[in-house]
């Protein structure tokens, strides 16, 4: 699409079973803050089956409308579905800007939808910026593993599309008392003409917490030495309410899933803490986490590269460390309840 | 069953990417390269489906000449037949340029029943071009594959990763898979292989031969335009504590609480 009269900053939100993913709300404080500087509208899209409930979320987050697609077919994400519902409804209102999450999800639809738009998509963004000239988004993402930085635009085809990652952009505080524009459209495609069907969902098993998504990540690699040592890795997870990483040493190893790998041939991850623990820091697995916010490591060689990119270093044994800062996590969590 | 491989050739991961001073653009001149390895599963799962349900699978590449290297690597694992897409009109082109381009070469081969890529190549890491390929071809795409079940003679099962956790999906026939890690472990090349990889002559395909429109690849014909490239930051690294494992643990935890994230 083609159109200089394009307007309007858009979201499309991300649900799973009717819960709103973290990113969702991190896109719409981010485009209300480009739609204020626009002087225009935040429209979220909400896609789905029996989520009427959660467009007030968005509201909360500054969306000045809903566009809601809620009907059966839509109960499970689908590619071509979904892609359908939010091609319609760019195709009738023309925005300027799109941002969905740089989740799984997230990025199979917004690179069909742009295919299908012959527009422009930017993958995994951590900024936004407007050029003050030619109000153009200047989409800033990381490429080569995060070792280069590219800042992309998208010059003439509309809208400019780029999905967000997780965890890279500002929370703004949600404001209950806010309310807007809700408006209901039908799904476009019927059950019949679908080409795909969902089978069985896995969830995921019970109180485990998605790397994606957390705050943060306790990870181990090589020094753990066998596969027990993520039961120490665990118990320190579970006390900080963390997700459990790992380096490619370590699920090459056999020792735990690669659905737990950090790193360039993993999940690419940005929390609030990091803890690496026996990770020497090779180049692939700091191109997973070195965005994080804060990263401890632990390690008994003071030589290890991934000192080089911590916050906190701890040189030492980590069979001696981590049961030192368990203990001292339950004794502090003790203290204030 | 016929299958498409689509590959990519990217600098070795073991080597931090350089950016010219004069262009800005990342140096590949002199610099080791290697097979995407995402694009390695998609190429093993295709020879095991192959070898499961008959069929010939067949590998492409959109690049210069040197991305016969990776094309070789897949004839070595055991493809009867390679394609290199290559035109100095593609130069430059972004990710809706690459898929149009793939999906035009792909289209004037021939017909196939499965289109298997990797999740996505690690040196732009967009995971655009495989979605933006089954778009042209107007073909079902399942992303983030781990498994793939079944293939029938009209439909594909395959589990699929996302971010809540894995769904088993069925898709109709065409359709493109985009490949985890996790999917295989891709096999290494035989002598024999390898040497007839070596003699093997892998036709190159131009704009012309698969019929892209002008105006349509390259820098001039992609949506999305490099504003700037650049080397981040490096992090400085912070306190290091050494000494017993009671105060240096205990350190660790202070200065997690300070953070006030929990």
């Amino acid at each position: 699409m083609s159109n200089r009269n394009s307007q309007g900053v858009w979201v499309c939100l991300e649900q799973t079973d009717g819960k709103i993913a973290g990113v969702s709300f991190e896109m719409l404080s981010e485009a209300r803050r480009l739609a204020d500087e626009l002087s225009a509208e935040v429209s979220a899209v909400l896609i789905g089956n029996q989520v009427t409930a959660q467009a007030q979320q968005a509201f909360a987050y500054g969306a000045d409308k809903v566009y809601l697609c809620d009907d059966e077919t839509l109960q499970h994400y689908r590619t071509e579905s979904y892609c359908k519902v939010l091609e319609d409804l760019v195709r009738e209102h023309s925005p300027e800007i799109l941002l969905l999450g740089a989740t799984n999800n997230g990025r199979d639809l917004a690179a069909r939808l742009a295919a299908r738009l012959e527009t422009g998509l930017s993958a995994d963004c951590v900024a936004l910026a407007l050029d003050p000239e030619t109000r153009n988004l200047i989409q800033t993402r990381p490429a080569y593993g995060g070792n280069i930085m590219a800042e992309i635009l998208c010059p003439v085809k509309r809208p400019q599309m780029c999905t967000i990652r997780p965890n890279a952009m500002e929370r703004l505080e949600p404001d209950a008392s806010k309310t807007g524009e809700l408006i209901a459209v039908p799904a476009s495609l019927k059950e019949e003409a679908l080409r795909t069907k969902v089978l069985e969902v896995i969830a995921k098993a019970g109180g485990e917490i998605s790397l994606t998504d957390a705050q943060i990540i306790v990870s181990g690699g090589r020094g753990l030495g066998d596969e027990k040592g993520f039961e120490l890795i665990g118990e320190l997870a579970a006390a900080l309410n963390a997700a459990v990483g790992a380096s490619r040493a370590a699920v090459d190893s056999g020792w735990i899933p690669y659905e737990h790998q950090v790193g360039q041939t993993g999940k690419t991850v940005g929390p609030k803490l990091y803890i690496a623990c026996g990770i020497s820091g090779a180049l692939q697995h700091l191109a997973g986490m070195k965005t994080s916010d804060v990263i401890v490591a632990i390690n008994k060689d003071e030589e290890a590269p991934i000192f080089g990119v911590a916050n906190y270093g701890i040189v030492g044994d980590l069979y001696q460390v981590l049961p030192v800062m368990i203990e001292e996590l339950k004794a502090a969590f003790a203290a204030r309840s | 069953m016929n299958i498409m491989v689509c590959i990519k050739q990217v600098p070795d991961n073991a080597v931090t990417p350089k950016l010219d001073p004069v262009t800005h653009r990342v140096v590949k001149e002199g610099v080791e390269m290697m097979v995407s390895p995402f694009d390695q599963n998609a190429m093993e799962a295709a020879l095991r489906l192959a070898e499961t349900y008959g069929g010939e699978v067949s590998v492409i590449t959109m690049g210069d000449e040197s991305s016969k290297g990776a094309l070789k690597l897949g004839l070595a694992m055991g493809a009867e037949r390679a394609y290199l897409v290559c035109d100095p009109a593609l130069e430059g082109s972004d990710s809706w340029a690459t898929s149009y381009v793939l999906a035009n070469a792909i289209k004037s081969i021939g017909e196939f029943d499965l289109i298997l890529c990797g999740k996505q190549a690690i040196d732009g890491d967009t995971a655009q071009v495989g979605a933006g390929i089954a778009e042209q071809l107007d073909i079902s795409q399942l992303s983030y594959v781990n498994e793939i079940r079944e293939v029938t003679a009209d439909y594909i099962t395959a589990k699929r990763v996302s971010q809540a956790g894995e769904e088993v999906v069925e898709a109709k026939l065409p359709a493109l898979l985009t490949c985890e890690k996790s999917l295989n472990e891709p096999r290494y090349p035989t002598l024999k292989r390898t040497r007839l990889a070596n003699r093997t002559e892998i036709p190159v395909l131009d704009c012309a031969a698969i019929g892209v429109e002008a105006g349509k690849t390259g820098e001039g014909g992609s949506p999305t335009a490099i504003h700037k490239l650049y080397t981040p930051a490096p992090r400085q690294s912070g306190e290091v504590f050494a000494g017993e494992a009671k105060e240096t643990g205990k350190i660790a935890v202070q200065k997690i609480l300070e953070l006030k994230i929990i």
